[in-house]
């Protein structure tokens, strides 16, 4: 009697379970084509009609700290979000805002529980495909998106491939600021370096002079960096080595470049370095915001760093210590002074996309091109301080999945700024960032003001990091990656692993716990424990070419 | 008693005091030392200037944790988890441990029953198949993702199923006879009995949801439902941009406090409603050990 | 007769919550074990092609893997060990203080690091131990360099292994304790007139009774070898020490959550649950024949 009672019970839930679990399979079709308004020539205005009913979409959101909010607003109900609504009768539905978005979502794949529209990386991309969990979007793209989005995909369309799979869209990439934003620099805190009177580096080892003199006059360590080593491989370069990048030998097959001869010289440096006091003793346990608070507090002058140093920490920094603290970028130099091959990376890092389930996969492109017509068209069209609530104090960033990159756009914007700042003349501005970069350059200048220091240091200072980069690109001062869209699935599925282990190998190096031949058994067990697959599995899908 | 009285015997008395009182310090100072800095000044606390008294006295730093809101929010949210959680073991409990406190012949398939409660003790799931099942139940982002879980602990249960077999048939008996129904004698006869039993087995819980973290992580999207505990997890990491979060001028804040007398000043007011129940645990745990291992 | 079937209802009614909140949370996971055995394709759910062996073969094939295992052993086992030679020493010392006072101070103030979780713990570490943290500052006073506890590889188990004792010796003193106390006084009375002094007691007298004690927790303990911690090792530890403090737990999370290997993650955590089901089995056997220890 009870056994079979029991039995039921479980029959019961085994049915439930078993019914969950198909739940997610039946991808039902997009419904009939909405009702939405129609342009004065009265055809569909696909790309910025307003839904005549109200649409509800869902997403999901990573927490964007530095973004300031009116008092109210937050990630889920700002002016983007209510611009939506009055513009387009969408309404976004945020499920969720997190720390840790990459975690949370692979847990929301596992269980097939997904919102609408969202944020992946090239890594959940592939998986998401496999799994035929989202939409295929070639045609809604094609009949949604607006000449401007189509037109940025025209301009990267290395990008754009990515996104595809057997000539379908399944991602459309946000796509970034073009190759300027890519080189990496060596930031030295000006007024120390003036106080002590020395010359601007022209060489790696006037870089670790100039460490070595900071750390005489002002104590501390002499350079910042932290435990992923990301900041100390940026120098590498110096070294003709390209860490975490996969790259053409002479032979013309892909290596990676951290595994290479070259990586040894530079380790073997840093190794002395690290014996001198001059990379911070601590770097092991140090995070990125551990590193850039001993920084802020004004206790190390040199950092290796990408391009929006004074964004973060640079604002901080000027807070904190002042005006002439604030930390000019150089050019990464090799050792006979001449200028270091930066690396250039494929830099689209995610991917919109639209979950099998949705209904409305055409309320995301619709949304896109609303982003893409605010931050490239505002100007003009919108009020000024209508355009500065979508975008000032880095609420341009809190967008999510709804946000598209012009891969020109920092390139363009440059030249323009820094001829208007030369000449005063700003008639050629099209764009709000235009203005912003060029205003807040002349505020910083005029009244140091700490949260203009990221566009100053940018683009306005009379060493700005983009003057630089413009140099590095204009003179094709790089190589490109040879990884130049998405990784296959080896080295998505290993490809974390495979990093720790030179990670963890390198730290020992530097830190001087084995010495330098350590390298070739660390070289050993990466290409033992799945380097050797994951390179095979790269050349055989990038080598062709 | 002259051996009491003897040289040796005084010297050993002096080393075993010193030595006691030294490793209960150990055990102590940490929690003096946390207690310090996070009422010091930031600069004095870089500067390595704290040990066990306050210097540059400042509240600064609890000013900061309660007027966040995340704080209160995620400590509101555990006092809800330990109130709710608590009640919900001590009701399955005391429903499971009664029929299985009788032997076999009175709950026919009792062992079956013990038998299918021991085996979640000795084997789980793991981290994924858990996880989709409580998405599946959807109780994804819901406080009862962190109670329904765990709903039975089958070890307290089992303490529980103990005491009461090592009460009196007697009492039972009488009640049986006057015709009371099992549910009856439970709720009037046995429950006042079980008192001292419960009160363990329910500080056993609360001191659980207390301390949990890892589930609030997991089953838990949106930051904002996070328990204490989770909350306090993720600081380990992350304090720093809290701090930039909450929209008071950085400078300001960091003149008056960092990192270390916030993150400090956050785990010492997590740490004291343990603190304040401590008296209630170490009495009751101590029993409870007795109770757990008394025989079947 | 009526009554009494009427009475076995009744049991069987109460067995139903606990029953129904087990299956689901606990047996229902059981079930989609079957994903370690799967190539997981989330979008299928359950009917995921099968895989047979091969994510087991794959992870076993991991250099990465067969070190956690050793790290994993390697601090279980001190963990272990020193979790009962570390409070034997102090309640025996702790048995010698005749003030009554001055023993439960002692004993209270040892067993409250136990009670707090180990996110408060791990807080508390983090500070203490950093580099211009507490520890360090004290080491400077006497000369002795700063030394890395949570970043160096060679030092990173012992710190765990060591703050695991410090956090838990207070709980196995109480045990300890208690046992001794009902030790028979008149036994050291008769040894006292045979001349043997307090060493020569607590060798042929204390540690004999104390035995079964000790060897029931060890064997207690047998159940944990494969849990090296991970509260406490996933709050403190960094890439840097992966070497050496990467676990078994604190693998399968990263595997499973971080880099979305929902297979390779469950079988895993399979290998481990079995394990650990074979050895808590073991240990019950053993706790039975041993020291006549019975939980059911």
């Amino acid at each position: 009697m009870r056994k079979k009672w029991i039995a039921a019970v479980m029959a019961c839930c085994l049915v439930a379970l078993s019914a969950c679990s198909n739940g997610g399979n039946n991808g039902e079709a997009p419904a009939a084509e909405p009702k939405q308004a129609v342009k004065e020539n009265g055809e569909v205005d696909y790309a910025f009609g307003k839904y005549e009913e109200p649409v509800t979409i869902h997403t999901v959101r990573a927490e964007y700290a530095s973004a300031q909010f009116p008092a109210g607003d937050d990630m889920s109900n700002n002016v983007w979000t209510r611009a939506y609504k009055e513009r387009f009768n969408i309404e976004v539905v945020t499920d969720w805002v997190t720390d840790e978005y990459d975690t949370k979502l692979n847990l929301a794949i596992s269980s097939n529980e997904l919102p609408d529209v969202f944020h992946v990386n090239a890594t959940q991309l592939q998986q998401l495909i496999e799994a035929d969990m989202i939409m295929d979007l070639t045609d809604v793209f094609d009949k949604y998106a607006s000449d401007r989005v189509k037109g940025y995909m025209e301009a990267d369309s290395s990008s754009y491939e990515s996104g595809k799979r057997d000539g379908k869209l399944y991602g459309i990439p946000q796509l970034h600021w073009g190759f300027i934003d890519q080189p990496d620099f060596v930031w030295i805190r000006n007024d120390w370096k003036e106080e002590l009177g020395l010359p601007d580096p022209q060489s790696i080892d006037d870089v670790k002079n100039i460490a070595l003199k900071f750390m005489e006059a002002y104590g501390g360590y002499g350079m910042a960096v932290d435990q992923t080593l990301d900041y100390l491989n940026a120098l590498a370069i110096a070294w003709d080595a390209h860490p975490d990048m996969w790259l053409k030998d002479q032979d013309g097959k892909i290596v990676y470049g951290s595994v290479q001869p070259e990586m040894k010289d530079a380790l073997a440096a840093w190794a002395e370095w690290y014996k001198l006091g001059i990379i911070d003793p601590e770097f092991p346990v140090k995070d990125f915001s551990a590193m850039n608070s001993n920084v802020v507090a004004g206790e190390v002058g040199v950092q290796p760093y990408w391009q929006w140093w004074g964004y973060n920490p640079g604002v901080d920094v000027v807070t904190n210590l002042g005006k002439d603290a604030v930390f000019y970028p150089y050019k990464i130099k090799k050792a006979d002074g001449s200028d270091a091959t930066q690396s250039i990376f494929f830099a689209n890092g995610v991917y919109t996309v639209v979950s099998k389930k949705s209904k409305h996969p055409e309320a995301a492109i619709k949304l896109l091109n609303f982003y893409a017509y605010i931050l490239d068209e505002g100007v003009g069209s919108e009020t000024p301080e209508a355009l500065s609530a979508f975008i000032d104090k880095d609420i341009a960033h809190v967008t999510g999945a709804f946000k598209i990159i012009n891969p020109n756009t920092d390139y363009e914007q440059f030249s323009r700024v820094s001829e208007a700042l030369a000449s005063g003349d700003t008639s050629a501005f099209t764009t709000s960032g235009m203005w912003q970069k060029y205003n807040n350059s002349v505020e910083f200048k005029k009244n140091g003001t700490p949260a203009a220091t990221g566009d100053y240091l940018q683009q306005g200072s009379p060493k700005n990091a983009y003057g630089l980069s413009k140099e590095i690109i204009d003179n094709k001062q790089y190589i490109e990656t040879a990884l130049w869209g998405a990784p296959p699935e080896e080295l998505a599925d290993h490809g974390s692993t495979l990093d720790d282990i030179l990670t963890e190998g390198f730290t020992k190096i530097i830190m001087g716990a084995e010495n330098i031949d350590y390298f070739d058994t660390i070289v050993a067990n990466w290409r033992s424990a799945g380097g050797d697959a994951a390179t095979q599995a790269v050349n055989e899908m990038y080598g062709g070419n | 008693m002259a051996y009491e009285n003897s040289t040796g015997r005084k010297l050993f008395h002096a080393f075993n005091y010193t030595f006691l009182l030294l490793t209960s310090l150990l055990c102590v100072l940490p929690f003096v030392n946390l207690l310090a800095v996070s009422f010091s000044g930031s600069a004095a606390v870089s500067a390595g200037d704290v040990a066990f008294w306050p210097v540059d006295f400042t509240t600064s730093a609890y000013e900061f944790a309660l007027e966040g809101g995340d704080f209160l929010q995620s400590l509101w949210i555990s006092v809800q988890r330990v109130a709710i959680g608590t009640i919900v073991n001590l009701v399955l409990m005391v429903l499971t441990a009664y029929p299985l406190s009788k032997t076999k012949d009175k709950v026919s398939g009792r062992n079956i029953y013990m038998l299918f409660f021991v085996i979640t003790m000795l084997f789980n799931g793991g981290l994924i198949p858990s996880y989709l099942i409580v998405v599946k139940t959807g109780l994804i982002d819901s406080i009862w993702s962190l109670i329904l879980p765990g709903a039975l602990p089958v070890f307290s249960m089992i303490i529980l199923m103990n005491f009461l077999r090592g009460l009196p048939e007697e009492i039972e008996e009488s009640a049986t006879i006057d015709g009371a129904g099992a549910m009856q004698i439970l709720v009037r006869i046995l429950l006042p009995l079980l008192k001292p039993a419960l009160a363990t087995v329910g500080l056993f819980s609360i001191v659980g949801h207390w301390n949990s973290w890892f589930d609030g992580i997991i089953y838990m999207n949106n930051t904002s439902n996070y328990p204490l505990q989770s909350y306090l997890q993720t600081l380990l990491l992350s304090f720093e941009q809290l701090m930039m979060k909450a929209g008071r001028d950085y400078t300001q804040l960091l003149a008056m406090m960092n990192v270390r007398t916030g993150r400090a000043a956050q785990l010492f007011l997590a740490a004291i409603p343990i603190m304040l129940i401590y008296p209630f645990l170490q009495k009751y745990f101590t029993s409870g050990l007795v109770l757990g291992s008394v025989k079947g | 007769m009526l009554a009494k079937l009427k009475r076995q209802k009744s049991y069987h009614l109460m067995l139903v919550p606990g029953v129904i909140l087990t299956f689901i949370f606990s047996y229902l996971p059981f079930y989609g074990l079957i994903i370690a055995f799967q190539d997981y394709n989330p979008g299928m759910g359950f009917q995921s092609p099968w895989a047979g062996m091969e994510n087991f073969q794959h992870v076993f094939n991991q250099p990465n893997f067969l070190r956690t295992i050793w790290n994993t052993l390697y601090m279980s086992f001190f963990k272990i060990a020193l979790g009962i030679v570390v409070p034997v020493f102090f309640a025996l010392l702790l048995n010698e203080v005749a003030r009554s006072l001055f023993k439960r101070t002692f004993q209270t103030l040892v067993y409250i690091p136990n009670f707090l979780s180990w996110v408060i713990m791990a807080g508390i570490l983090i500070d203490i131990l950093g580099s211009d943290g507490f520890v360090n500052t004290l080491l400077g006073v006497f000369g002795i360099e700063p030394v890395s506890f949570l970043g160096s590889p060679s030092i990173f188990p012992w710190t765990m292994i060591v703050t695991d004792v410090w956090k838990g010796f207070g709980f196995g003193t109480v045990v300890y304790l208690a046992a001794l106390t009902s030790i028979d006084p008149g036994l050291y009375e008769a040894a006292l007139i045979d001349g043997a002094n307090r060493w020569k007691q607590t060798i042929y007298i204390t540690l004999p009774l104390l035995a079964p004690t000790i060897v029931l927790m060890s064997v207690l303990s047998l159940g944990n070898v494969l849990n090296a911690g991970f509260d406490q090792i996933f709050n403190l530890y960094s890439p840097v020490v992966y070497e050496t403090g990467d676990i078994i737990d604190t693998y399968v999370y990263r595997l499973g959550i971080q880099q979305a290997q929902y297979s390779i993650a469950t079988a895993v955590g399979l290998f481990k649950s079995v394990v650990s089901c074979i050895m808590v089995a073991l240990s019950y056997v053993l706790a039975n024949k041993v020291a006549g220890y019975r939980i059911f």
